[in-house]
């Protein structure tokens, strides 16, 4: 691990105060970490996730990390082979179980498993020594969840950059004429309808965003969120239902500030423009023979004129 | 469940976080996914998960694994609708688990009062053909009694009652079973059931001194048998009748066999088989591996085991470690492999149900003694528990050595006989012990 911040004195402080506990309670003398290196760990992990502590708040800090997990780590990115052995035995099985879980199908999770094996192993050098991802393990949670957490962003990565390369290709066969009309067609939402819904949202605190975004947005069950944010289910439940009634009474609210009468503010809210919006561009994307455009052509004038989506 | 409208999901759509807000590193979003961030860093993490998808489908990946089990059985579940009495459902639930257990406690003090059939002499040739010919026979003279299930299993319950000294050897053998089906000492041929099925207990001797309650309770297992049974057939006859006079040899010295409770206890049968699952579950059958049911040993923990060893000798089978891999292969008398250990969780004392147990063990290990009755199964982060009663009740054994306690994944366990075993890890640690589980030792 590399210090990205200077270490100040009560981190230093701290660290000495508590490094023969932390020592033994790491195991650190059996698989190879001497006193000194491990000291430097710990300071430059209080330094990274503290600005400007105090001894207190280092010790208390210290404390809660994950000392033998973060000694076994830093041992294997520095090489010493009892570690890896250690590693290997507790950790090498559910490495591979975790990307199974993730990916879902065994070679894809194999190859997510394998790549990321290579990566703590340390495959790759720079300035001549090997650079293992456990290094930036610090021991902030445990090191299988460290391991998990690491596949998932590895897989979420693969999976966006293959998304990307699909848009790519969506997007050069849509064609850009086709861009310029649309805009054209689509009417906008209404200004003060998402000024209002802006503030509504704004007002909100960050858990309730996060738990709106993760139900509506990506689909995630109850049971999913709660148990992410380590509630009950039924918390997230009454949750969901309270955001959504103040929500709209919110944006309703914020659109009669601005000058709209309260069934208008209503209307608005239940007639989104959007849905034709979706529609229309559902038309346009389509692969359809020329008769279904011209079954359309009220609504969609220019598609009749738009250049043919040819594919040589 | 409201929905909100559409207004809304497209500006939670459009809000992505600020170029300059880096994501969340791999150590927080660990630490927030095991909810062991502090306030205001927690604050922080979700500002970010608001913003940024990638990093909640992250953290849902990152979530343990017993939560994510649980995550994709319940993505088909509904999102609206029943859960809108969730304190009345819960308490319906936890109104029905006490008074299951209520209904347990009492049958188990009712039953804890019978002393033990045991008997030493023969028995009648009629009774043993009866009771052979409804499961495995008694080449010993080994009495069954037919009582009525309140399992949901697809053969009936017995408790088996040696009579003699086995005539088998003091090892135990394995069949070599293609599926994931778990070898036990009562070798079996490939259809159990049938009247031609032949069973042999081996191993040690399992004998006790016959009481006038067991004698009576003998009689009234006779004539249920003899009212209720078919013939046997002449092989699974001519067994029994080898047995018997093998059964007549008995030594008086032998102490009496463990008790072991009756109804709503599975008591050791022919048909008795343990197993794990690929996915770690333990797994019990009771009609030779047709049919398998999942062991809920946190649910029917108890106090520590109190069986008091004999000098019968334990069979030992050896299971082959649960792979991802379709079948599980059993394999003779090995030694585990070595399995990732788990980091555990803090344990109360050294053997007693009062440590908090894992909330879900994937078991590497089962040792069954040769009559399928007592079981010691372990598994991930030192999880380590033992039956007597063919896992009807469960103790949940914590292996500790001056302070230290087994925490490890438990890959290999091995008796030979009641008293003297061995727990292997994955953390290369070696327990003994050689009082049955009462105290350990760690080389």
């Amino acid at each position: 691990m590399r210090a990205t911040k200077p270490i100040s004195a009560a981190v230093q402080s701290a660290v000495a105060g508590l490094l023969a506990e932390l020592y033994a309670k790491g195991g650190c003398e059996k698989i190879g970490l001497d006193r000194e290196s491990f000291a430097t760990i710990l300071c430059e992990v209080a330094a990274k996730y503290l600005s400007a502590p105090s001894t207190e708040d280092t010790r208390t800090f210290l404390l809660t990390l994950r000392v033998e997990e973060l000694a076994l780590a830093q041992a294997c990115a520095a090489g010493h082979n009892s570690a890896w052995e250690v590693f290997l035995t507790r950790y090498r099985e559910k490495l591979y179980q975790s990307a199974l879980r993730i990916a879902r199908e065994d070679s894809a999770a194999r190859d997510l498993a394998d790549g990321l094996y290579a990566e703590l192993y340390g495959t790759t050098t720079r300035d001549g020594e090997r650079v293992s991802k456990l290094a930036s393990f610090t021991g902030r949670g445990s090191l299988e969840g460290w391991l998990r957490t690491v596949l998932a962003q590895e897989f979420v990565n693969r999976y966006r950059r293959t998304k990307r390369l699909v848009s790519l290709d969506e997007e050069s066969e849509d064609g850009v004429q086709f861009a310029a009309s649309t805009l054209e067609l689509l009417p906008s939402a209404d200004s003060r309808l998402e000024s209002a819904t802006d503030a509504a949202l704004a007002a909100l605190e960050s858990e309730d965003r996060m738990v709106l975004a993760a139900y509506y947005l990506d689909g995630r069950t109850l049971a999913e969120i709660a148990r992410m944010l380590g509630v009950h289910e039924s918390t997230i439940s009454r949750k969901v239902d309270k955001l959504a009634k103040s929500l709209r009474k919110k944006i309703v609210a914020g659109m009669m500030q601005q000058g709209m009468a309260r069934r208008q503010a209503e209307e608005a809210l239940d007639v989104d423009v959007r849905d034709l919006q979706v529609d229309i561009r559902r038309n346009l994307a389509q692969d359809s023979p020329a008769a279904t455009f011209l079954n359309n052509k009220d609504a969609l004038p220019l598609q009749q004129k738009a250049a043919p989506r040819g594919k040589s | 469940m409201q929905n909100v409208p559409k207004v809304v999901r497209a500006r939670l759509q459009q809000q992505a976080p600020a170029t300059a807000d880096p994501h969340p590193d791999a150590d927080l979003l660990t630490a927030f996914a095991e909810h062991t961030l502090a306030a205001r860093e927690r604050d922080h993490v979700l500002e970010h998960l608001a913003l940024c998808r990638d990093c909640r489908e992250v953290v849902a990946f990152a979530l343990p694994p017993t939560e994510a089990v649980a995550l994709a059985s319940s993505r088909n579940a509904s999102r609206i609708g029943w859960l809108s009495w969730p304190t009345l459902r819960w308490s319906a639930v936890a109104a029905g688990v006490l008074a299951v257990a209520s209904v347990g406690v009492v049958q188990y003090k009712q039953r804890h009062q019978e002393k033990t059939l045991i008997a030493t002499g023969p028995v009648s040739r009629d009774l043993s053909a009866d009771a052979a010919a409804q499961s495995p026979p008694a080449p010993n003279g080994i009495v069954v009694q037919r009582e009525p299930m309140n399992r949901a299993t697809s053969a009936g319950r017995f408790h088996a009652v040696p009579a003699g000294p086995r005539s088998g050897t003091g090892g135990g053998r394995i069949s070599a079973a293609p599926h994931r089906e778990l070898a036990s000492a009562m070798t079996t041929k490939p259809n159990p059931t049938p009247p031609s099925t032949a069973v042999e207990v081996s191993g040690g001797p399992l004998v006790a001194t016959p009481t006038a309650a067991q004698t009576q309770t003998q009689t009234r297992t006779e004539d249920q048998l003899a009212n209720n049974e078919p013939e046997l057939s002449q092989d699974s006859a001519d067994r029994v009748a080898r047995a018997k006079s093998a059964a007549g040899q008995s030594s008086p010295v032998m102490l009496p066999a463990p008790l072991l409770r009756t109804d709503p206890t599975l008591m050791a049968m022919a048909g008795l088989r343990w197993t794990i699952s690929p996915n770690g579950a333990l797994q019990r059958s009771l009609d030779g591996g047709k049919t398998w049911l999942d062991v809920n040993v946190i649910a029917d923990n108890s106090m520590t085991s109190k069986f008091a060893p004999g000098p019968q000798t334990m069979t030992v089978k050896a299971q082959a470690e649960s792979t991802t891999e379709a079948n599980t292969q059993v394999k003779k008398n090995a030694n585990f492999e070595a399995k990732p250990a788990a980091r555990s969780a803090a344990l109360a004392s050294p053997k007693s149900s009062e440590g908090e147990p894992p909330s879900h063990t994937i078991f590497r290990a089962v040792a069954v003694s040769s009559n399928a009755a007592e079981v010691w199964a372990g598994g991930s982060a030192g999880a380590l528990y033992h039956t007597i009663d063919a896992g009807n009740r469960w103790a949940r054994v914590v292996p500790s050595d001056a302070g230290v306690r087994l925490t490890g994944d438990i890959i290999g366990i091995q008796f030979s006989d009641p008293r003297n075993g061995t727990v292997t890890t994955s953390n290369v640690e070696i327990w003994t012990t050689t009082d049955a589980g009462q105290t350990w030792h760690k080389q």
